[in-house]
């Protein structure tokens, strides 16, 4: 194959691997509160999400800015954890969770210090000849969460269907909100432990 | 709804153990070769850049090696083990070390030999640290001679075989 394709596959590998559990992770928590009519709504956050870590992932590749290691490792379960309270927060107030802009505002920033984790890999193993493997890199990374999110919305489509079939809702707890609660609750317990274990001091 | 929240409450607590470990950053676990063919001279040079936190896993497995080796030694060591080159007749192309640098967080090996034979015939394998991680992906780049330009790449995780390097 050609070198472009070799990164684009690396870059999907990369996101698909279960050992990616905490990129795949966060891409739940951002999908956790669409329900399938929301579609547009949800590839807003996302794409913000994505230019978000495309932007740092040039920016430290490229050796314009300089980013510790053991702190993004450390931030991104943080992000994590915020993206799901922020989920229970909205559910809890009964605001009409997919709207607003300030949620791909939170994904773009978010995106920033995802995109941190993969620039010192890259920098370091490319070194000089850096453009084309941060290019496809990138592709491969966006082809994936392509992936991630089909998977995701068949798992939260999966969940809404047990909720119903359990009659776990009611009219003070509609199924969406039980699912949007039943999900972030898992993702704040799952990031916080990882938080925990990757801090810094 | 007290159902309800006991329902999400077990699952969350659940979660925290069923979910694959994450504790350690996302590692890529990858190594990028740069293979260089001389046609002039009938010489082949590969010079491997592999991290030195991986490569330390892998030698950890290592075999034959003294403990006074220095960690040239025994990275080369490890390299000829899982890397190599055979010519048009499927036979192994002798390779020497040509250096090994360190370079941050990586460490740079060289190893080169002589081609006998057509030298567009050559097939390379690379298993390196495959037996280590199974997400391993080992990069093999072309570069023309005397440009540095890459243009032919080869993938390849666990379970490969020897692929043709043209």
């Amino acid at each position: 194959m050609n070198e472009i394709a070799t990164y684009i596959h690396l870059g999907f590998r990369h996101i698909v691997d279960v050992e990616a559990m905490d990129h795949i992770l966060f891409l739940v928590a951002l999908a956790a509160i669409y329900r399938l009519r929301d579609v547009r709504s949800a590839l807003g956050v996302v794409t913000a999400f994505t230019i978000g870590h495309s932007i740092t992932l040039a920016l430290a590749v490229t050796g314009v800015v300089r980013l510790p290691s053991a702190l993004i490792e450390f931030l991104i379960p943080i992000t994590i954890v915020a993206t799901g309270i922020e989920n229970l927060i909205a559910s809890a107030r009964q605001k009409e969770a997919r709207g607003g802009w300030y949620r791909a505002v939170l994904a773009g920033v978010f995106g920033l210090v995802h995109g941190a984790g993969f620039a010192n890999y890259l920098s370091a193993l490319f070194v000089t000849r850096i453009a084309l493997p941060l290019f496809g890199f990138n592709v491969g990374i966006e082809l994936g969460q392509v992936l991630v999110l089909a998977a995701a919305a068949a798992l939260l489509t999966a969940i809404d269907r047990v909720i119903g079939w359990s009659r776990l809702h009611s009219g003070s707890w509609p199924a969406l909100r039980v699912r949007i609660v039943a999900v972030s609750l898992v993702v704040v317990a799952v990031a916080s432990q990882w938080a925990v274990e990757r801090r810094p001091w | 709804m007290n159902v309800t929240r006991s329902v999400v409450a077990i699952i969350a607590a659940a979660a925290i153990y069923l979910v694959p470990g994450a504790a350690d950053a996302h590692p890529l676990h990858t190594t990028l070769t740069e293979v260089t063919v001389d046609r002039s001279r009938h010489t082949v040079r590969a010079v491997v850049r592999v991290f030195i936190d991986d490569l330390s896993a892998g030698m950890a497995r290592q075999r034959g090696v003294a403990p006074s080796d220095s960690l040239d030694v025994r990275a080369t060591m490890y390299i000829e083990s899982s890397f190599a080159i055979a010519d048009a007749a499927g036979k192994p192309v002798a390779l020497r070390s040509c250096g090994v640098r360190k370079n941050h967080e990586l460490l740079w090996v060289c190893v080169e030999g002589a081609v006998p034979g057509d030298i567009r015939a050559l097939s390379i394998k690379n298993s390196l640290l495959c037996d280590v991680f199974s997400d391993q992906v080992n990069i093999v780049n072309l570069l023309a001679f005397g440009t540095g330009q890459s243009g032919r790449s080869v993938l390849f995780t666990k379970g490969d075989r020897a692929k043709p390097l043209f």
